[in-house]
């Protein structure tokens, strides 16, 4: 049996897959571009490829931090490397193929089917391997590469039907090792004589405490969002959870750049605050956009025809519904810029934070009242409502980092602290007018519903 | 003749096989038969053992024989087109170019080559079926499991896999199971009625006029209404 030819042609397969896949995302979100989805694939695996020669290629004994970090912080990326494992496994083991496959097309064609089906993840763990063979001492190495195997094996072999439990366990797993990271690096750099979160020279641990915000709030939104989003015309799935923590890094990426580039410039320090508020409202812009369907009422489409005979309580319980899916689904990114302006002592920009995420809200509230349009669920992804949905992002990203940095841009001498009074002064006034604005607006469309 | 005694299957409370018995005649076709939700899928999936079971007589079949349960949902690689796709079968069973034509001509009945360079995804439902059909005639199994493998097909294409079976030129033991009764008595040898979950009746092929009324009568059907 020619092995190679045979997964040859599984390879062909998946690869086709996800071309047809990306023609599809393009034809929808970037028509023109369309054609461009067949070379995108040539640029994503030259771009990996490019990627783990890379980090073949580096030398962490080089760099002092780096080397600093692998010896402070030994235990930690150990069990960092089986966290970021379980998560590969435990998307291999969800990925089902039909009962009986393995009987039809053989063991090792129905192992590559599983690795091409799931190249992503398959790349991924490659990936940890690379940089743990980069990083690590090669005969520790060489000892976890090998039990790592065994697992990945294991887990191409399994079924999630036959290993429902295993699964379970492996879940349990996962929250163990990130409560164990959590505490392992908080016990680390607690120890450490003389720290303090906002002295410069421990940006690697502002960081690392970074990481374990995000590891947290990740999980804890795990639990809460399925739980609590409310369903519209869609039910909130496990899945979308995925594409939701996917968005999370747009967050982690723009704090960790804000946090080393104001170390190393005086004017990106000066501003910070503001470069927070606005890596807030586009972080949040992002999980507008993707999750529209849960968090305008226009969702529910023709469906508001329906309401309008319906109760006047059920009427408002809808309404309340996207209101609190708006609060939910934006509070994991409000929790992680929390952490950022706590971990840096600036509790006053904590507390406007917490003002525009509420403002914010409101505000889209108002903007979609105002234009409420009914639309039908085929019209639901169009450009006018994502654009509708993001506008009060757009408002408050031009007024309140703006204000704040022009007036630090033109009165060098103004204290931090008393500008930041003076934006929770005049950001807590805009809330109040938009509330009440929103209120009204509200109730006449209540009323007008009710004619 | 395969035996299997003594068959128990629950989901639950609900027991859906309940200590039946039947015997399978070698290199022959047998079809199960039975209305919805009898338990005939039920039955075929425990026997090529997709359903696992600690039945004795089945755990000893699964070691002496090698048996493929074939079914439309298989056909996984929607972006290969029907013929890597075959080629990909072929190579995992080791057959050869010559032997993957001797086969397709053998076939040729079922109109195969006309569809070979459409992708799998673009294929009917039929289309699928005879894809599925050829695929376990290209197996090396010793039993052959077809669940309901008429579902599909256009007439023609039917008559002459029906014929196919008939002949059964490769000496396979194929299973099927079936809510078709024409010609029944033509291409199988041996019919297994399931009434309910632990009423079974098991009729062979001897007089092909009182096996076909033997069928209906066990069935509770007017034969006249299933010509």
């Amino acid at each position: 049996m020619s092995y190679v030819r045979i997964f040859f042609l599984i390879a062909i397969n998946a690869l086709r897959a996800y071309q047809s896949n990306l023609y599809e995302k393009f034809e929808k979100i970037l028509p023109e571009f369309k054609y461009l989805a067949k070379y995108y694939i040539y640029f994503y695996a030259a771009s990996n490829i490019l990627l783990l020669g890379i980090i073949l290629l580096l030398d962490p004994s080089q760099n002092v931090h780096i080397h600093r970090i692998l010896n402070d912080y030994k235990w930690e990326i150990l069990i960092a490397k089986y966290l970021m494992e379980l998560f590969v496994i435990i998307n291999l083991l969800r990925f089902e193929v039909p009962k009986g496959f393995k009987k039809v097309y053989g063991l090792i064609p129905s192992i590559f089917y599983v690795i091409t089906a799931n190249f992503k993840n398959v790349y991924t763990w490659i990936l940890i391997q690379f940089i743990y063979y980069t990083f690590l001492d090669k005969q520790l190495f060489l000892i976890l590469f090998i039990l790592s195997c065994i697992i990945i094996y294991l887990s191409l072999f399994a079924k999630i039907s036959e290993f429902q439990y295993i699964l379970n366990i492996l879940k349990m797993a996962r929250l163990m090792f990130v409560i164990l990271l959590s505490y392992q690096i908080i016990q680390e750099v607690s120890q450490k004589a003389g720290f303090s979160f906002a002295s410069a020279s421990n940006k690697i641990e502002v960081l690392l405490f970074l990481w374990v915000a995000f590891l947290l709030i990740l999980l804890i939104s795990n639990y809460f969002l399925l739980r609590y989003i409310k369903a519209t015309t869609r039910i909130f799935q496990e899945k979308q959870l995925i594409h939701y923590f996917k968005l999370f890094f747009i967050p982690f990426i723009f704090l960790t750049l804000i946090q080393i580039t104001s170390s190393l410039f005086v004017f990106i320090s000066n501003i910070e605050e503001s470069l927070i508020i606005i890596s807030y409202l586009i972080s949040s812009l992002f999980v507008k956009i993707k999750f529209i369907d849960f968090l305008t009422m226009e969702t529910y489409g023709y469906y508001l025809f329906y309401l309008k005979s319906l109760d006047k309580k059920i009427q408002s319980e809808f309404m309340m519904n996207i209101n609190l899916n708006n609060f939910f689904l934006l509070l994991p990114v409000l929790l992680f810029h929390l952490c950022y302006l706590i971990l840096n002592q600036q509790y006053i920009y904590a507390f406007l934070l917490m003002l525009v995420y509420i403002l914010d809200i409101k505000a889209d509230e108002l903007i979609i009242l105002i234009t409420r349009k009914i639309l039908k669920k085929s019209e639901l992804p169009n450009l006018f409502i994502h654009t509708k949905k993001g506008l009060s992002n757009v408002l408050l990203i031009a007024f309140v980092p703006s204000a704040i940095i022009s007036i630090l841009v033109n009165s060098s001498s103004i204290k931090s602290s008393s500008l930041a009074t003076t934006m929770l002064l005049l950001v807590s006034v805009i809330l109040f007018c938009v509330s009440i604005l929103a209120h009204y607006w509200r109730k006449s469309f209540f009323d007008e519903l009710h004619k | 003749m395969l035996e299997i005694k003594n068959l128990t299957y629950s989901i639950g409370e609900k027991k859906i096989l309940d200590h039946i018995s039947f015997s399978i005649p070698e290199n022959e076709v047998t079809a199960i038969v039975g209305p919805n939700g009898v338990g005939k899928t039920t039955t075929v999936q425990i026997l090529s053992n997709i359903i696992k079971t600690e039945n004795a007589s089945v755990k000893s079949l699964n070691r002496n024989k090698k048996i493929v349960y074939l079914d439309i949902e298989y056909l996984v690689f929607d972006e290969l087109t029907a013929q890597e796709f075959l080629e990909l079968h072929s190579r995992i069973h080791n057959k050869n170019k010559e032997e993957l034509e001797e086969l397709l001509n053998e076939f040729e009945v079922l109109n195969i080559k006309e569809f070979l360079p459409n992708k799998l995804k673009g294929l009917s439902l039929g289309q699928k079926q005879k894809l599925i059909i050829l695929m376990g005639f290209m197996s090396n199994a010793d039993i052959l499991i077809f669940d309901e493998p008429f579902n599909g097909l256009d007439y023609k294409s039917e008559m002459n896999f029906k014929e196919l079976l008939r002949k059964n030129k490769f000496n396979f033991t194929i299973i099927i199971t079936t809510h078709n009764f024409h010609d029944i008595e033509r291409y199988t040898k041996q019919c297994i009625v399931m009434e309910d979950s632990k009423t079974i009746k098991q009729i062979t092929n001897v007089n092909t006029q009182s096996y076909k009324k033997n069928i209906f009568h066990y069935l509770d059907l007017e034969q006249e209404q299933y010509r």
